[in-house]
């Protein structure tokens, strides 16, 4: 029988029981954190009364290194902002410079680009599922089947691009080079090798009762409450609202892929569980439909000049990440230098909520809500 | 009027940070067994025991950034280094390597000091990437410490931004190789 | 099955008319302006909290979500923080500028309007040295706590890459 910690009534003899609240130290080095966050809670028993997030151990001086770097030099550093789908951010970054120069990109370069990013959302989300069935206690077991269909999708990058992670195939106003010959095939391979995983994944977990019973119900959060808190991505979609910057302010080529918009009801950790899930099927279904629509052609702007310099302009370019609106607000002011890049990221504004989320539960109830918050640390520290 | 003083030239003002960037003390120990066992009867337990160390390496899971992704990816089925006899372990007070994956940060480095610490001898430790080698791409940015070796000693440096799985696995094997040549017995 | 959204769906460009209905119904005084992805508003630092309440409250308006708050140092010209704002009942972006004056960067906090504003004005002050009037907890973030340093201004510079190894002498660490 479950007993929620604001269901519980003290007996009259342990409400006269003198006690402590409990602090306890989690990171930055502990298994569960995702990275190098240290969260202090104050406990009351089992209870968190209270959660104090640090963060900044990771803080790498992106924008600064940016200032300092050529356009086409500092997209090297926001690749390795999310980690975990590296092309992501590149793409995000490239829009942004193409937003601030007027340059155009092909349209088979867009279509490549968007099958690339949709790869590494699907890349990132395994890892999630990985992790988060780790948090939850199947501690090895969904690692190891989330990284089978990982590897298999850092070869398919491997033979696009040239390297597994980070592999700055993007480039202002195109990609790097075509794709190889017999691309296709492989795709397809590796798209039947990501739906069978997801199904090994989704029947590992979603059919396990001790996961569904721990993840319902727990931290739910409404829209509004979301909203006022800067909260985007699949957290956002699980309160119910299908909010998605593909749909709503649309880049590159999505206007004209079809896909839907998976949500959840009440906003708690197995709704976004569940809602991660969802998205990587869809993700699957747009490769497919960029890899019957796309077209022949360049995949590079031919009359792009030696050096970029980009005069007075400024702009603020949204993405769809794989953890929410990634966002990239770019001002150029002559030179072949940006003046300021900033990085809007989506584990950043998330984190700022899990005080809100962690306090009133249980202790190891507030490592999964952290983990169902599904943050990379190379965003949140920039 | 404040509003229309001239600013004040900026003064930046660091703090107690370079109490915290020292390196550790490095431990002076000797094996009990060193003393008891002087001379021939020494060499055949080093070997064997230079050989159980090598063959059963638990690195603590210290992943700090985009390596530690890769260094998962080392640990999992299609890299496998169980066959090595390498698991990975959360806690430092039972394991032999500090596999430093990642940027190491000044807000960091007292953190990882007091893990290098807490580990028992003998100990080693693995930089695994750019940044724990010299600060990597981000060296220049005056937050990020230009290598761990600055603050703790280290054995083998890992080459890469991320190093692929079969880099981690040969700097494993450089660790075995060095361990049997005795050229670290701490304890 | 097609689904349907609750929003309007935008472009991300400057929206037609949006600069013109917020001088409108702003109430203090705006200079309009576009960037090449929105529109652009500027705002002295007194009238912001103001203007941010009509924004947020104005059924016309409705910008319930803060997006971003940027921090810009420009140099010679002082400095200016920026607010991007996005409405999800409407479906409009919009960008708030505020430029302080050079010795005097105090501007007033919105996280009584907006609580996402809370760790974006943090990082904001701790980066560039912006003072936030109003904000309940103004400590570093991404620094540590003894710190009064402000990394992303022009003026704070960059550490030198090590040449050689093991050959530079004292302790390691930044000199300035």
């Amino acid at each position: 029988m479950t007993v929620w910690p604001e269901e519980r009534v003290l007996t009259a003899e342990e409400a006269s029981f003198n006690t402590v609240d409990m602090t306890i130290n989690i990171g930055p080095q502990h298994p569960a954190t995702h990275g190098v966050f240290r969260m202090v809670l104050t406990v009351d028993g089992e209870v968190v009364v209270d959660c104090e997030p640090y963060i900044g151990y990771l803080h790498r001086g992106l924008e600064k290194l940016t200032e300092n770097n050529d356009y086409r030099q500092a997209m090297g550093y926001w690749d390795r902002t999310d980690y975990l789908a590296g092309m992501c951010c590149e793409g995000a970054y490239c829009m942004a410079v193409e937003k601030l120069a007027g340059i155009s990109v092909p349209e088979r370069a867009e279509y490549i680009r968007v099958m690339m990013m949709e790869l590494s959302r699907i890349n990132s989300h395994f890892m999630f599922l990985g992790a988060f069935g780790a948090d939850v206690g199947s501690f090895g077991t969904s690692f190891v089947y989330a990284w089978r269909e990982r590897e298999r999708i850092y070869d398919l990058i491997e033979e696009v691009s040239g390297d597994r992670m980070f592999p700055t195939y993007f480039r202002v106003g195109g990609v790097t080079m075509d794709l190889p010959e017999n691309f296709e095939r492989r795709c397809h391979e590796v798209l039947g090798s990501i739906r069978q995983g997801i199904e090994d994944l989704d029947g590992l977990l979603t059919g396990n009762e001790i996961f569904v019973e721990r993840c319902r119900n727990l931290s739910p959060l409404t829209t509004e409450r979301a909203i006022a808190l800067g909260v985007t991505g699949p957290i956002l979609r699980a309160t119910g609202l299908p909010w998605d910057v593909r749909k709503a302010e649309p880049y590159s080529v999505y206007d004209r892929l079809d896909f839907d918009i998976p949500t959840g009801r009440q906003g708690d950790i197995f709704d976004r569980y569940f809602v991660r899930l969802s998205e990587m099927y869809q993700s699957a279904r747009i490769i497919e439909q960029c890899l019957q629509e796309l077209p022949k052609g360049l995949v590079l702007n031919p009359g792009l000049p030696k050096t970029l310099r980009i005069d007075k302009s400024e702009c603020y370019v949204r993405n769809e990440g794989t953890k929410g609106e990634y966002g990239v607000h770019a001002i150029a002011r002559g030179g072949v230098k940006p003046y300021r890049m900033k990085l809007r990221s989506p584990s950043f504004c998330n984190l700022s909520a899990l005080r809100e989320m962690v306090v009133g539960n249980y202790l190891a109830d507030a490592i999964i809500i952290l983990g169902s918050l599904d943050i990379v640390l190379g965003e949140v520290d920039k | 009027m404040s509003e229309t003083s001239a600013p004040e030239p900026y003064v930046p003002d660091f703090g107690a940070e370079l109490e915290r960037l020292l390196p550790v003390e490095l431990p002076h120990a000797v094996a009990a067994y060193k003393l008891v066992l002087p001379g021939v009867a020494q060499v055949p337990v080093d070997t064997i025991l230079a050989m159980s160390r090598k063959s059963s390496l638990w690195p603590m899971t210290f992943g700090l950034a985009c390596c530690a992704i890769e260094m998962i990816g080392t640990f999992m089925a299609n890299h496998d280094l169980d066959r090595f006899g390498i698991v990975p372990w959360p806690s430092p007070r039972q394991s032999d390597v500090m596999i430093v994956s990642g940027t190491v940060t000044k807000k960091m480095a007292p953190a990882i000091k007091l893990l290098y610490e807490q580990m028992p001898n003998p100990k080693y430790v693995i930089s695994m990437g750019a940044c724990a080698t010299n600060g990597g791409p981000y060296t220049e940015y005056d937050r990020v410490l230009q290598g761990v070796d600055k603050i703790i000693p280290v054995d083998v440096y890992v080459p890469g931004c991320p190093p692929r799985p079969e880099s981690l696995l040969d700097g494993f094997l450089a660790l075995q190789r060095k361990i049997m040549e005795e050229k670290r017995m701490v304890g | 099955m097609t689904q349907t959204y609750p929003y309007p769906t935008g472009q991300q460009t400057a929206a037609a008319g949006l600069g013109e209905l917020v001088a409108r119904l702003a109430g203090v005084e705006t200079t309009l302006a576009e960037t090449t992805t929105d529109v652009d508003v500027r705002v002295a630092p007194s009238a912001l909290l103001a203007l941010a309440t009509t924004l947020r409250d104005h059924a016309d308006l409705r910008f319930d979500f803060l997006r971003n708050v940027s921090g810009v140092d420009y140099e010679a010209d002082g400095m200016a923080l920026k607010y991007h704002l996005y409405s999800f009942t409407h479906g409009h972006a919009l960008q708030v500028s505020v430029p302080t004056a050079a010795g005097h960067p105090h501007v007033p906090s919105l996280v009584s309007l907006y609580p996402a504003a809370d760790w974006f004005e943090r990082e904001a002050s701790e980066m560039f040295g912006f003072q936030f009037d109003g904000h309940p907890n103004l400590r570093n973030l991404l620094l540590e706590e003894d710190l009064h340093i402000h990394p992303l201004l022009k003026a704070h510079p960059l550490q030198a890459a090590e040449l050689l190894q093991g050959i530079e002498s004292g302790p390691p660490g930044f000199t300035i």
